[in-house]
C-alpha cells in the first residue's frame, strides 16, 4: 500500500478511474437533465458560454438531448462494455496461456495454434463477422471485443508462466508434493500477475475505442442506450456544424483511457522491483 | 534456418484449415442470404430458387464446403456472387493499395515511435516523458473514423497540400517513373494521397510503439549485463544504443509485426473515410452483401499474409539478437 | 533544428506551387458518389449506383425527363395498338456503338430476349414477363407483342439500357461494357475510379469535356469535404441535412432541389397481432412526428408523405385520410383497440443508417410519452434486408425506403397486392387487388387511370397499412463552375445527359 501511494501515476489513475466509476454508479442522481429526453426543436444548442443561456452546460445533440447528461449516462455502458469485455478476454486468455505454458508439449501447440487462428483473422473483420452472425447489440459487441483480445492475453500469460516455471520456489512446491493446480494458481500465476494486469488495464482503454468503431458500423449498442462511442458515431455528420457534440464524449474517452493507462503504468512500477531501485 | 522456415510454413496448414472452416460456418450460419440481397427490387420466388441452385447454395453445408476447398486447392477461389468477377482478381487488385498503406503507416509509426520512446525512457519522469505519454494516450483513444474526419476537417481543409480522398497511383510505380523519366509528379502525388490515411493509422500504432519501447528499454537497462557494461566505463550513449536498445527492440518488433497484420484487413474504417481502395473495404462490403466467395477467399488471403509477415518478424529476431538461432 | 526548418519551408513552397496546378483541369469532370457499382451490365444490375454509371455509357429506348415524362432516346417514337397488346418502336437512325458498328433493332431484340431467357439468371426478368414476342420489321422498326395490356411497360423499358448483340456474350462485358451513350468505357478499378472518355460520334452531339471520372467516396462528410475543396465537381447521393443551409448560402456551390421518386415509411406486419387491427396501425401512425422529422431532423429536405405515390406524379392523391402527429389521438385509438399500454411491448426494426436510427429513436420517444414501450432493434443491413424479404418475416414494425417509384403501378402493386413480390406487410385486400390489376390495363394518362389509383391510395391510407413518413427530395450538389448538370427524380438517370456538362 505504501508503495502504491508512492507511485504518482497509480494514484492519479485511481483518482480518474474512481471518479468515472462513481459517476457511472450515481449517474441517475447527478444527470442535470433527462439524457433520453428528445426535443428536436432545441437541437444543436451550443454549450454554455457560446451564446447559449439555456440550462444545457455542454449543449444539445442532434436530437436536442443534453450532451452532459448523455456523457454521464454513457459512462455506464462504456465502462461496463470495457470492463466485461476485458474481464472475459483476461479470464480466457489467462486460462489458455497458463495451461499452455504449464503443460507444454502437445497441449501447448494446439492451444497456441488456436490463438494464432484468432489472431490471423483481422480483428475488425472478426468483430464484424461475430456481430453479423449473432446480431448487433451490446452483449454481442462485448463478446466480439473480448474474443479479439484473447490471443494477446494468452501469449503474455504463457510467456510469463514459462519464465516463472523454472524458479526455485516453484520447484520447491513440487518437492513439497503440492497439486499441479495449486502450484499453477498459487505460485506461478500469482508471480506473473503484474504484466498481465498492465495489459488488462491497457485493454480497458482499447475496448472503449473498439466499441466506438462498432457503433460507427452500426453494430454497437441498441438505441436508446447511450455510449460514448455511439455519441461520436451519430454526431460525426455534424462535425462542422456542431463539433462540440463529438468533442466532449471524445474527451471522456481520452480521460478514461488516460486513467487506465496511468493505473497500468503505476502498477508496473510497483510490481517491478528492479525499476523501483533505479527510481 | 531453411528447416525452421519450412517448419513454420507447414504450421500454416492447420491454421488455414481452421480459419476456412470457421469463416465458412460463421457466414453460413449468420442471418442473411446473398441471393435475397442480390435480387434488389425485382425477383420472384422462382428466381430465388434458380439463383440458389446456380451458386450451389441449396446443397448441404458440408458439400458446399468441400466443393469450395476442392476449387481453392486448384487455385480457384470462385466467382463473386454479386459482382460476377473472379474472387482472385478482386483480391489481387487490392493487394497493392493495402500493402502500401500498411507499410507506410508502419514506417511512419516506427520512425517516430521508437525515438520518442527511447527519449522518454532516458529522461524518465521528465517533461518529455510526460508529454509523450499524453500524446500516445490521445492517439490510442481516438476512434479511427473520428480521427480520420478530424484530419480531413482541420488539416486537409486548411492545407491544400493533402487531398480529401482516394489514391493516385502507387509509390513504387511513381518511383519507377521518376527513375526512368525524371518525372517526379506521380511519385509526389502518390505521397500526397498516401500521407493522411497512413498518418491516421500510424498515430494509434505509434502510441503503442512509444509506450512499449519506453517500458522495454527501462526493463533492459536494469539488467545485469547493462550494469556490467556501465561498470566497464563504456559511454552512456553506447550503452543505451548498442546494448540496451538492441535488446529492448525484440518485443517492439513483435508488436509491429502483429500491428502490420491487423492493418492488412483491419484498416477498413480508415479506408472508408479516406476512400482508399483497400482489402478491408472489399471484405466488409462482401460481409454486408453476404458475398460468400469473397469473404472466404479474402479472409484466407489476409490470414496467409498475416502469418507470413509474422514469420518474417520472427526471422528478424535473429538479426536483432545474435543469441537467437533457429533450427 | 535550423536545417529542419529550412527543409520544411522548402517543402511547403514546393507543395503550394504544385497543388495549385493539380485541380485546374477543364477537360475532366469528376463525380463523387456514395458507393461503387456492382457491375456495368444493365441486364444484371439492380442497384442505383450501378445504374447511374450505366446510363452514361449506354442508353435505353425511352428515358425519363427531369419532369418525369417519357422522352425519346434510342427510340424516336412509339405507339400502342388499340387493345394495348402491341407496342411499335421507331428507332433512331445513325446511332453507332462505341466500336463503330451501327445500332439496329437486332440489339434491342437481343437485349430483351436475353433478359427473358431464364437460363441467363437476370434479376430484372420479372419486369418484362408480359412480352411474348419481339418482331423486327426492319433495322429501325420493331414490335413488342404483349400477353396482356401492360400500361406501365414503357416505364419498365426505360429501366434497362440496350446492350450490343455483338458484344453481349463476352465474358467480361460486365466490367468492360460497350454502349451508345455520350461517354465510352476506358478503365475501371473497383472502389477507386471508373474512367470514361468522350464519345466524339455521339448522336446527340459530342460531349463538352474529354473525360468523366466517377469515384466512390463512401463517407458523406468526406465526400462533402472533397466537393468544397474542389476535388470533385459533383456530390452525388443524399446530402448531409446539417450542412444544407450553409451550402445554399455558399456561392461556390450550386444546390438544386427537386421532388424525388422515393419515400420512407414505418411498415407494419399485418399478420402479427395487434398490427392486424387497423386501430393500432392508425394509432402508431399518429405517433410519427412527420413535420419534426422533415423540418428539423432533415432540415427541410423532403416532403411530408401521405401515401405511396410520390407527390410529383399526376396520380398523387392529396385528399386521403391523414394521420397528423397527435399523441392524444394515438392514446385514444390504442384504448379503443383495447391495448394495455403499460403491458404492451412493440418491437421496431431498423438498419444501421444514422437517419433511420434517429427516426426509430424519435418514434420510440413519442411512444414513451403515452407510456407505450417500443424496443428498437438496429440490425446489420445484410441480415435486415434478407429477413424482410422472407415470407412470414418476424418484424412487427420496420423502417424502409423505396426509390424509383416512377408510376403508381411500380409504387403500389409489388407492395400492396396480395401476390406482390415485396409485400412486406402481408396485406391482402380484395378491393385493392382488383384496382391494382385494373390499373395495369387502362392507358396511363387517362382519367380512368388517375381515378383508379386515387381510390387505391385512399384504401391504403384508410387502412393505415404503412405509416408514411416523407417523400425524398433529390438534391444536386455541384461546383458553381459546372454547367449543364441537373438532378433527375429517377436517381439512376442523373448523369444520362453528361454530354451537356461543361466547366467554366
Amino acid at each position: 500500500m505504501k508503495k502504491f501511494l508512492e507511485s504518482k501515476s497509480a494514484v492519479a489513475g485511481v483518482i480518474i478511474i474512481g471518479t468515472i466509476i462513481l459517476t457511472a454508479f450515481f449517474a441517475d442522481f447527478i444527470v442535470p437533465n433527462d439524457p433520453y429526453f428528445i426535443n428536436i426543436w432545441d437541437r444543436y444548442l451550443p454549450p454554455e458560454g457560446f451564446g447559449n443561456d439555456s440550462n444545457y452546460i455542454l449543449g444539445t445533440d442532434d436530437m436536442g438531448r443534453c450532451v452532459l447528461s448523455r456523457i454521464i449516462m454513457g459512462s455506464r455502458i462504456s465502462l461496463l462494455v470495457a470492463g466485461i469485455a476485458t474481464s472475459i478476454s483476461a479470464l480466457l486468455g489467462i486460462f489458455f496461456g497458463a495451461v499452455a505454458g504449464f503443460k507444454g508439449g502437445r497441449i501447448d501447440a494446439i492451444l497456441m495454434r488456436f490463438m494464432d487462428v484468432i489472431l490471423s483473422f483481422p480483428s475488425v473483420l472478426l468483430a464484424i463477422a461475430i456481430v453479423a452472425s449473432l446480431g448487433p447489440g451490446m452483449v454481442n459487441a462485448m463478446f466480439a471485443i473480448a474474443i479479439v483480445r484473447i490471443p494477446a492475453m494468452a501469449r503474455i500469460t504463457r510467456s510469463m508462466v514459462l519464465s516463472v516455471k523454472q524458479e526455485e520456489y516453484v520447484l520447491a512446491g513440487y518437492a513439497l508434493g503440492f497439486s499441479q493446480g495449486r502450484i499453477l494458481f498459487k505460485h506461478i500465476l500469482m508471480n506473473s500477475f503484474a504484466p498481465i494486469l498492465v495489459v488488462a488495464t491497457l485493454n480497458m482503454g482499447t475496448a472503449i475505442v473498439v466499441e466506438a468503431s462498432l457503433s460507427f458500423l452500426g453494430l454497437g449498442a441498441q438505441p436508446p442506450t447511450v455510449t460514448w462511442g455511439r455519441m461520436l458515431a451519430m454526431g460525426r455528420e455534424a462535425i462542422r456544424r456542431a463539433p462540440y457534440i463529438t468533442f466532449y464524449p471524445g474527451l471522456a474517452i481520452v480521460l478514461s483511457v488516460l486513467g487506465f493507462n496511468l493505473l497500468g503504468d503505476g502498477l508496473r512500477d510497483i510490481f517491478d522491483p528492479q525499476l523501483k531501485k533505479k527510481g | 534456418m531453411t528447416k525452421y522456415f519450412l517448419y513454420r510454413l507447414l504450421q500454416l496448414i492447420p491454421i488455414l484449415i481452421s480459419i476456412s472452416v470457421l469463416v465458412f460456418l460463421m457466414i453460413h450460419l449468420a442471418p442473411g442470404d446473398p441471393v435475397l440481397l442480390l435480387m434488389g427490387d425485382e425477383g420472384t420466388y422462382e428466381d430465388y430458387r434458380r439463383l440458389q441452385e446456380l451458386y450451389g447454395l441449396d446443397l448441404p453445408l458440408y458439400q458446399q464446403y468441400f466443393r469450395w476447398v476442392g476449387n481453392a486447392l486448384q487455385g480457384n477461389l470462385g466467382i463473386s456472387i454479386r459482382q460476377g468477377a473472379p474472387v482472385s482478381q478482386l483480391i489481387f487488385e487490392r493487394l497493392g493499395p493495402t500493402f502500401e498503406l500498411a507499410i507506410a503507416s508502419v514506417i511512419l509509426a516506427t520512425i517516430l515511435g521508437i525515438p520518442i520512446g527511447v527519449l522518454a525512457a532516458i529522461k524518465r519522469q521528465s517533461f518529455v516523458d510526460f508529454f509523450s505519454m499524453i500524446f500516445a494516450l490521445i492517439g490510442v483513444s481516438m476512434p479511427p473514423f473520428w480521427l480520420g474526419l478530424v484530419l480531413l476537417a482541420y488539416v486537409s481543409m486548411n492545407v491544400g497540400f493533402f487531398p480529401m480522398f482516394g489514391r493516385e497511383g502507387s509509390i513504387v510505380g511513381g518511383l519507377w517513373i521518376f527513375l526512368t523519366s525524371f518525372n517526379i509528379t506521380p511519385l509526389y502525388d502518390g505521397f500526397r494521397y498516401l500521407f493522411l490515411p497512413a498518418a491516421s493509422l500510424a498515430i494509434a500504432m505509434m502510441a503503442i510503439i512509444t509506450r512499449l519501447t519506453r517500458s522495454s528499454l527501462l526493463e533492459v537497462m536494469g539488467k545485469d549485463y547493462i550494469r556490467t557494461a556501465r561498470s566497464k566505463g563504456i559511454g552512456e550513449k553506447v550503452v543505451i544504443f548498442k546494448h540496451g536498445l538492441r535488446n529492448a527492440l525484440l518485443p517492439v518488433v513483435t508488436i509491429i509485426g502483429i500491428q502490420f497484420g491487423f492493418l492488412l484487413g483491419g484498416a477498413v474504417i480508415t479506408e472508408t473515410v479516406f476512400a482508399w481502395p483497400g482489402a478491408g473495404r472489399l471484405v466488409v462490403n462482401a460481409i454486408i452483401q453476404r458475398d460468400f466467395p469473397i469473404i472466404q477467399g479474402g479472409v484466407l488471403m489476409l490470414a496467409i499474409a498475416f502469418t507470413l509477415v509474422n514469420l518474417l518478424v520472427d526471422l528478424s529476431y535473429a538479426l536483432l539478437d545474435p543469441r537467437i538461432r533457429y533450427q | 533544428m535550423k536545417k529542419l526548418l529550412t527543409v520544411l519551408i522548402l517543402l511547403s513552397i514546393i507543395a503550394l506551387g504544385w497543388s495549385s496546378l493539380v485541380f485546374a483541369n477543364q477537360d475532366r469532370i469528376i463525380i463523387g458518389t456514395a458507393a461503387e457499382a456492382v457491375g456495368l451490365d444493365p441486364r444484371m444490375e439492380t442497384d442505383i449506383y450501378s445504374g447511374q454509371r450505366i446510363y452514361v455509357i449506354m442508353e435505353p429506348l425511352v428515358i425519363f425527363s427531369t419532369e418525369m415524362e417519357l422522352a425519346p432516346r434510342l427510340a424516336t417514337s412509339w405507339e400502342f395498338n388499340d387493345d394495348g397488346t402491341k407496342i411499335t418502336f421507331n428507332l433512331r437512325e445513325g446511332v453507332k456503338w462505341h466500336d463503330g458498328v451501327p445500332f439496329t433493332a437486332e440489339d434491342v431484340k437481343y437485349t430483351y430476349e436475353w433478359i427473358l431467357n431464364p437460363e441467363n439468371q437476370s434479376p430484372n426478368r420479372s419486369l418484362y414477363v408480359d412480352i411474348i414476342e419481339i418482331e423486327i420489321e426492319n433495322d429501325h422498326l420493331l414490335h413488342f407483342h404483349l400477353e396482356k395490356p401492360n400500361s406501365f411497360l414503357l416505364n419498365n423499358l426505360a429501366r434497362i439500357c440496350i446492350v450490343p448483340a455483338h458484344h453481349g456474350e463476352e465474358a467480361d462485358f460486365r466490367e468492360n461494357p460497350v454502349g451508345t451513350g455520350p461517354f465510352q468505357f476506358v478503365s475501371w478499378s473497383r472502389d477507386d475510379r471508373l474512367v470514361l472518355s468522350a464519345n466524339q460520334d455521339y448522336w446527340g452531339g459530342a460531349p463538352n469535356v474529354d473525360e468523366l471520372e466517377i469515384r466512390p467516396i463512401p463517407e458523406d462528410s468526406g465526400r462533402l469535404f472533397a466537393l468544397e475543396a474542389g476535388e470533385i465537381d459533383v456530390y452525388q447521393d443524399q446530402p448531409i441535412p446539417e450542412e444544407i443551409a450553409r451550402l445554399e448560402e455558399d456561392p461556390s456551390i450550386n444546390v438544386q432541389r427537386i421532388p424525388g421518386t422515393g419515400y420512407r415509411y414505418l411498415g407494419f406486419n399485418t399478420t402479427k397481432p395487434p398490427f392486424d387491427d387497423v386501430l393500432v396501425r392508425r394509432a402508431m401512425s399518429h405517433l410519427v412526428p412527420r413535420e419534426g422529422i422533415v423540418d428539423v431532423l432533415q432540415e427541410g429536405l423532403g416532403i411530408v408523405a401521405t401515401g405511396p405515390v410520390p407527390a410529383g406524379l399526376p396520380w398523387y392523391n392529396p385528399d386521403v385520410p391523414r394521420y397528423d402527429h397527435d399523441v392524444d389521438k394515438a392514446l385514444e385509438l390504442f384504448t379503443e383497440a383495447g391495448i394495455d399500454l403499460d403491458e404492451a411491448v412493440f418491437n421496431l426494426y431498423s438498419h444501421e443508417d444514422p437517419a433511420f436510427i434517429r427516426i426509430a429513436e424519435i418514434i420510440q420517444f413519442e411512444a414513451s410519452r403515452i407510456g407505450l414501450t417500443i424496443r428498437t432493434h438496429v440490425e446489420e443491413w445484410g441480415a435486415y434486408w434478407s429477413r424482410l424479404q422472407t415470407p412470414d418475416h418476424p418484424y412487427e414494425m420496420y423502417l424502409v425506403d423505396w426509390f424509383g417509384q416512377v408510376d403508381p403501378d411500380r409504387a403500389m402493386y409489388r407492395q400492396y397486392h396480395t401476390d406482390g413480390a415485396r409485400n412486406f406487410g402481408m396485406f391482402s385486400n380484395e378491393e385493392l387487388d382488383y384496382l391494382l390489376e385494373k390499373g395495369q390495363t387502362v392507358p396511363p394518362a387517362s382519367e380512368e387511370s388517375i381515378s383508379i389509383y386515387n381510390q387505391a391510395q385512399e384504401i391504403v391510407a384508410d387502412q393505415a397499412y404503412y405509416a408514411f413518413i416523407h417523400y425524398y427530395e433529390e438534391v444536386g450538389l455541384s461546383k458553381a463552375s459546372l454547367n449543364g448538370f441537373t438532378p433527375n427524380p429517377f436517381v439512376s438517370m442523373t448523369w444520362a445527359n453528361a454530354h451537356l456538362f461543361y466547366k467554366e
